[in-house]
């Protein structure tokens, strides 16, 4: 493994195949709901992502370059509430990175991306994930990864516990089971860098 | 009672005839039929009230002009009133003067020996029966429209038979008082709401006796106060349909007031539906899907308890509601227009052979009727955003 010193982030050949570790800090509101009204705000999250993009780069209707991104990794904790934020193995949390203008590899840039996560939440002692993904969606980054831009949930996303789902970590539907909070970041949820590790590909 | 039927029957259609005719020289429809609406008595005052908000079944301009019929009718006055008393309650007045006049009943305010002043809600004399004989007349004209086809595919016996009942349920002072008590028990959930006390021993099977809240009428209200009791009639009404179950339907103007303290008062629970725990929990799914633009799983709520009719269609319900709630969330969730959407769902479902479930039909109706009083108050308010916690919530619970 090596570091980079100082990738161009802005150039849009550097979407294509690429993999990358960041270190983040969110700002804006992460809130957690619960079904007795009380609700726990969360603002020191802080943790790592990955994300890897694909090689192949496919073209819209319109001309627009688009390529599937993959979430590797999510690990968010907020010290001050126990927090705990994982990805969740069971399942794949994709995405896509469309670029705004026609063209090939070099229009991947400026581009809107969203992904849809499948989350664990570790909080008090229980387990919980969400059965629908919780999107996020990051307008016109003009670098990649998209770190120090706004990410927005448009809506809150329900979890339920681990423990009341048949299937476990593995459960693609609730079918009894309630849900038993909710994750909401309507505001815009944005990040910055703490440290950035670059792996570059073979 | 037959003889009165038929009398009234000709009675009625009389009436209609000549607003009929007037009609084909008169730009001003929406006036004459509130007009004709008054003439034809209490129950049809009632009658139309309740439908101008069935935005589901009955056109959005019809709507409009029935929600412009209001009851000012004269106060039964207090001496014939009084004889409807119960005794404990006659024995401990010490004045009364009348507040107000609706077509079933009329509202006193009393002072009571102790020092309370109370509400006093008395049935007219007489009422029952006009309701009946007039419900009766109703019917015959629907069931006669239905066979007919007059009004395309309306379910009309369903509509006229939920209409009657909502207007008997008016008449029942006992289910009344109940309401009442359940939602002053629910709503102190929500900061800011009130709902009068009902006052058990002095209520009798036509009286409804409850404590006068001071001010409720006075009108001296501020900009900032109105706007901050309607934000939290939202949130009440919002707390009935997705947590509690227990719905007012009817929180017109005349129902809701704002006080000057910024806290609102909910008064009337004649008009209240109860959602079944399996609805309550539809609702608040279909409203979450909503807010996430999730238009299929928002068709597989409604399929999932919607009535299916001989012609119906799922597979062009799913793709118009695809549709409805891709427009629906487009935007920014501030731009979200709760009538047309509601007036597009329910139209949806009657083009695909869909009759809706109640309970969808009375939640949103408990909105709609209130989105006048928003519109007014606060036109910037966010239906989407005020509503999620409550939704959430109603998920969980």
């Amino acid at each position: 493994m090596t570091v980079d010193a100082a990738p161009d982030r802005s150039d849009p050949l550097v979407v294509p195949n690429s993999q990358h570790h960041v270190g983040l800090s969110i700002r804006g509101q992460l809130t957690v709901l619960f079904s007795d009204g009380e609700t726990l705000d969360c603002a020191d999250v802080k943790g790592l992502s990955a994300v890897r993009s694909a090689q192949e780069i496919t073209t819209l209707p319109d001309g627009r370059p688009r390529i599937a991104v993959t979430r590797l990794m999510t690990h968010f904790h907020s010290n001050e509430t126990g927090l705990l934020i994982q990805q969740n193995p069971a399942r794949p949390n994709l995405g896509v990175l469309t670029g705004l203008r026609p063209g090939g590899a070099e229009a991947l840039l400026p581009a809107d991306v969203v992904f849809e996560q499948y989350l664990i939440i570790s909080l008090r002692g229980r387990l919980y994930l969400n059965l629908d993904p919780l999107v996020m969606e990051a307008k016109a980054i003009t670098t990649f990864p998209p770190v120090g831009t706004t990410f927005l949930s448009r809506t809150p996303t329900t979890f339920y516990d681990v423990a009341e789902l048949e299937g476990g970590l593995y459960a693609t539907a609730a079918g009894s089971a309630k849900p038993r909070l909710a994750l909401a970041s309507t505001s815009v949820c944005g990040s910055h860098v703490t440290h950035e590790i670059d792996v570059p590909t073979d | 009672m037959r003889a009165a039927v038929v009398l009234r029957a000709f009675e009625i259609l009389v009436v209609l005839t000549f607003a009929g005719v007037r009609a084909l020289f008169s730009r001003r429809r929406a006036d004459l039929l509130a007009d004709v609406v008054v003439r034809l008595g209490p129950t049809f005052l009632k009658v139309a009230q309740l439908l101008g908000t069935r935005v589901d079944v009955v056109p959005l301009e019809v709507c409009r002009a029935l929600a412009r019929v209001y009851d000012d009718l004269p106060a039964v006055p207090v001496s014939e009133a009084e004889q409807r008393f119960p005794a404990r309650l006659r024995a401990d007045l010490v004045g009364v003067v009348p507040a107000a006049a609706g077509s079933i009943a009329c509202v006193y305010r009393g002072e009571l020996r102790d020092g309370r002043h109370v509400a006093i809600k008395v049935r007219r004399p007489g009422i029952d029966r006009v309701v009946a004989r007039d419900l009766a007349v109703l019917g015959s004209v629907a069931r006669l429209a239905e066979s007919l086809r007059v009004l395309g595919g309306m379910p009309v016996v369903d509509v006229v038979g939920e209409v009657g009942d909502a207007v008997r349920q008016q008449l029942d002072f006992g289910a009344e008082a109940a309401a009442l008590r359940e939602l002053g028990a629910n709503l102190v959930a929500v900061a800011g709401v009130r709902v009068p006390d009902v006052i058990d021993e002095y209520c009798g099977p036509d009286v409804l006796v409850m404590e006068h809240l001071p001010g409720l009428r006075d009108g001296a209200v501020s900009a900032e106060a109105k706007r901050a009791a309607t934000i939290t009639a939202l949130r009440a009404v919002y707390q009935m349909i997705f947590l509690d179950g227990l719905v007012h339907c009817d929180l017109h103007p005349g129902n809701l007031y704002a006080m000057p303290d910024g806290s609102a008062v909910i008064v009337d629970a004649g008009f209240c539906r109860r959602m079944t725990e399996s609805g309550r929990r539809a609702f608040a799914g279909f409203f979450y899907r909503m807010t996430r633009g999730d238009g299929a799983a928002c068709a597989d709520v409604v399929l999932a308890t919607a009535t299916a009719t001989a012609r119906s269609d799922p597979e062009g319900f799913r793709t118009g509601m695809i549709r409805l709630v891709e427009s629906a969330t487009r935007d920014s969730v501030a731009d979200f227009d709760l009538v047309p959407f509601t007036v597009r769902l329910f139209a949806l479902q009657r083009e695909h052979g869909l009759a809706a479930d109640p309970a969808f039909v009375f939640p949103i109706l408990s909105l709609v009727v209130l989105e006048g009083t928003l519109r007014e108050v606060c036109a910037d308010v966010d239906f989407q955003t005020e509503a999620l916690p409550f939704v959430l919530r109603g998920m969980m619970t």
